[in-house]
């Protein structure tokens, strides 16, 4: 019984501490299996979260940062037609350094590269090729100085298996040229095809680099005033330095954007993070004032009238005169061959001063200045219409006439006796017109005629400070406010050097020089109506309006009144007259032209080119300062003549010798003919009606 | 066994994490295709855009028609009236012949059929 019962509890307790046992186990095994999921799940975190720096690098490596670039805005022409606009270009680079290891293993490599490349990129096939060769043998260069440097110091070994093995560190140390552009950005189709070959015919080394590139439509046309888009002077970052592009920059630039990716060993991107693509922003659009179409009619009418004038250049402005909006501005130069230097003289030299041949003997001289970018680059040619100055001629009579009339000094009913073609003043100076008139007797008379011999007696009655600060209020000595660069700002007297000399010069539009810009401006104080006449407006190369339009921004009217309404008014009579006079000179000269439909008031105007010698340099002897045979032909309307849509200036530089032989070198021959051709394209194009019957000349007021 | 089921749990969890993950990980990647196909397209529009640009600017449209003959410059307004004419006049009509009232004769400058069958008409003296 006893032993029985011993059994059964020896029984029970080795079944008591199986289960213990078991119990333990089972514990120990979860106690494992969470310790061992745990850790797992540890390193998962910590791989995820904090890296090791082994790890780091790796992971580091398989995401690529990029800017997303903005878009600069579009510069546009006032009806919405592009000018400037931005495309997405990629450029080819090439890394020598994989090229040179791809062709230890494939020697045919570089061949396919080369070929590959010659389809895609504007480079012919010679010229890829030798760049490439050239940089690897650079390349090569450098590592075989590194090998020399070392093997010299005598501790080649580490180094040498470096150069052997590890080219990527090699080229980090030695600065080999692993950076290789090729050729100008492409478009996308050859973007499309060069990818294609990357993947088919494995091109190493060859990546694509994302750039934007900037168009201009219309170069040719108005490239000086689009201007250019560039590096800045510290070739740091891409900005308008030029025209229009530098002059609304700040409107124009967007801002970038950047997306974080990661990749796959071939560089395909996975997948991006939340937030890490940040979308960059396009700069605003800008609308400029200029037409293009207008733009083109007046430089199709210009390029004309310089070859029928045999002339060296040309300028032309169409402005219209009630907001001040440049609508069209372009300029000509002309190659003339065989023209002559002046023999200038150089004070510090040992030679004699030279003397400037007789008139009847003088050649034609070179008078307008270089332009060498032209033709290859024109949004760096030279803006002349705001950069070269000129003297106005007679154009600027009806400043100095509406000053005079307006203070009461010309009467209507005086009688003037101006008979003769040349007259002395009281300081002696000798003052010449062109011809006589029998009625060249009353003020208007000298304005319809042009008369320098009336201007002087004009301005004779004005005193020294009432001109010159009429001729200063109208503009003239300051930039116009345009805000393209290089605008000059002309040259007006000071008050200590305005002699009675200047007195009269200025009437006759000599001893002041402006630029075709100051002119139109000035101008517009005659082609503004209502309470405005007599005003100036703000020159403005963005376009006037709807603020809600793309591109548009609201107008700010600013004020400055010269002369008053009245008096701006009683000018226009006289200046329709002229205006006429040149129409009928023109008809017999271009029978083939249609008959005018708009009537117009304006101003011819013909000067002698001054001669301004290089600095340092002076004239040579037996000069009056101007080229002798040598003018400018200049006209300036405004269309129609009672309601002024536009102020038209026609500026022809250096009339052909054959013509000035004639005496067909003035204004109303050379520059009016053109202005009227201008004013019979452009007013139509913008819708304004006829106010002539064709064929016939309205009489003056 | 509580063991077992155990493991089957967290093994099946974490697979259907996995699973989850890869699938978020794969609805990111289509995303991050899709911008950058968009991308594309943006650039691609761009380009076009820029050659519309370049290939419609006024030189360019004078030259086109000057080459084809069809270029008339409208020095002044070419036309005294524009008249439109409803589409039932034009589909019968052969020729469109013109008079005014009185002696004024009238000269057709330019015609056009429009989408609706309806000419518009601009006349000259």
């Amino acid at each position: 019984m006893h032993n029985e019962r011993d059994a059964l509890l020896d029984a029970a307790t080795m079944n008591t501490r199986q289960d213990v046992r078991s119990i333990q186990i089972a514990w120990m095994l979860r106690v494992g299996t969470l310790l061992g999921l745990a850790i797992v799940v540890g390193r998962v975190v910590q791989l995820q979260v904090a890296p090791g720096e082994q790890l780091k690098g790796f992971v580091a490596a398989r995401q690529t940062t990029e800017t997303l670039k903005s878009i600069r805005g579009d510069l546009l022409d006032r009806r919405g037609r592009v000018l400037a606009t931005t495309r997405i270009g990629y450029r080819v680079i090439v890394d020598p350094v994989r090229l040179h290891q791809a062709m230890e293993k494939d020697p045919a490599a570089i061949d396919r590269v080369i070929v590959s490349l010659g389809q895609v990129i504007d480079l012919p096939i010679d010229q890829i090729a030798d760049r490439l060769i050239s940089r690897m043998v650079r390349n090569e260069q450098i590592r075989a100085t590194i090998k020399s440097k070392a093997i010299r110091s005598g501790s080649g070994s580490p180094m040498m298996a470096a150069l052997g093995t590890r080219e990527e560190s090699t080229a980090k140390t030695a600065k080999l040229s692993r950076y290789l552009p090729m050729g100008s950005p492409m478009d996308q189709a050859n973007t499309r095809r060069l990818r294609e070959f990357i993947e088919e015919e494995n091109l190493p080394g060859v990546t694509l680099e994302h750039t934007s590139v900037r168009v201009q439509t219309s170069e040719d046309l108005v490239g000086s005033i689009v201007g250019k888009f560039g590096f800045t002077s510290e070739g740091t970052a891409r900005t308008g330095v030029l025209g229009a592009e530098k002059l609304f920059n700040d409107r124009l630039i967007g801002e970038d954007g950047s997306k974080t990716y990661v990749r796959d060993a071939k560089g395909r991107p996975l997948w991006v993070q939340r937030g890490a693509w940040v979308e960059s922003s396009k700069g605003q659009d800008v609308r400029l004032s200029i037409d293009l179409e207008l733009q083109r009619m007046v430089h199709e009418q210009l390029v004309r009238g310089v070859a029928d004038a045999d002339a060296a250049g040309g300028r032309a402005i169409v402005l219209n005169p009630h907001t001040g909006e440049v609508l069209a501005m372009t300029d000509v130069l002309r190659e003339i061959p065989n023209l002559q230097t002046v023999q200038w003289w150089d004070p510090k030299s040992d030679i004699p001063r030279p003397m400037m041949p007789d008139v009847k003997d003088q050649p034609r001289y070179k008078v307008l200045r270089d332009d060498p970018n032209r033709e290859t680059e024109p949004a760096l040619a030279y803006n002349r219409c705001l950069q070269d100055v000129y003297e106005p001629g007679s154009t600027f009579k009806p400043f100095a006439w509406t000053l005079a009339k307006s203070e009461g000094l010309l009467p209507d009913d005086e009688v003037l006796d101006i008979k003769q073609k040349s007259a002395r003043t009281e300081y002696g100076r000798v003052i010449t017109d062109v011809y006589s008139y029998p009625d060249l007797d009353n003020w208007d008379a000298v304005l319809r005629y042009s008369s320098n011999i009336g201007m002087w007696k004009a301005t004779a009655r004005l005193s020294h400070d009432e001109l010159r600060l009429m001729v200063k209020s109208l503009g003239f000595g300051n930039r116009t406010g345009i805000g393209l660069p290089g605008e000059a700002s002309g040259i007006v007297r000071s008050k200590k050097d305005w002699t009675d000399y200047t007195q009269t010069s200025v009437g006759m539009g000599y001893a002041v020089a402006v630029t075709p810009i100051q002119m139109v401006r000035a101008f517009s104080v005659f082609a503004r109506t209502g309470d405005m006449a007599g005003t100036l407006p703000e020159i403005r190369l963005t376009a006037a309006g709807d603020r809600n339009k793309p591109g548009m921004v609201g107008d700010e009217i600013v004020v400055e009144r010269v002369f008053s309404a009245e008096s701006a008014h009683r000018t226009i009579g006289p200046m329709r007259e002229v205006a006429e006079r040149m129409d009928k000179n023109a008809a017999r000269q271009y029978p083939d032209d249609p008959a005018p439909r708009y009537s117009m008031f304006g101003k011819s105007g013909t000067s002698q080119i001054a001669m301004v010698p290089p600095p340092g340099m002076v004239r040579p002897n037996g000069t009056k300062g101007y080229y002798e045979k040598q003018h400018y032909s200049s006209f300036i309307v405004a269309a129609p003549a009672d309601e002024p849509q536009i102020v038209v200036l026609v500026v022809i530089d250096d009339i052909g010798p054959e013509r000035v032989r004639k005496n067909q070198h003035f204004g109303s021959w050379v520059a009016g003919p053109v202005v009227r051709r201008i004013v019979e394209h452009t007013l139509p194009y913008l819708g304004v009606q006829p106010d002539m019957e064709p064929g016939k000349i309205t009489s003056g007021l | 066994m509580k063991l077992v089921v155990l493991i089957l749990v967290c093994g099946s969890s974490g697979v259907g994490l996995l699973s989850v993950r890869q699938s978020r990980l794969q609805a990111a990647h289509e995303m991050a295709e899709a911008r950058h196909r968009t991308q594309r397209l943006n650039e691609q529009a761009r380009e076009i855009r820029t050659r519309i640009a370049q290939a419609c600017t006024p030189d360019r449209v004078v030259a086109l028609l000057e080459a084809q003959g069809q270029y008339s410059p409208a020095v002044h307004h070419p036309a005294k009236w524009m008249v439109r004419i409803d589409p039932e006049f034009v589909s019968g009509a052969e020729s469109l012949d013109i008079q005014g009232g009185g002696d004024d004769d009238f000269k057709i400058q330019h015609s056009w059929i429009l989408e609706d069958g309806s000419a518009v008409i601009l006349l000259n003296e």
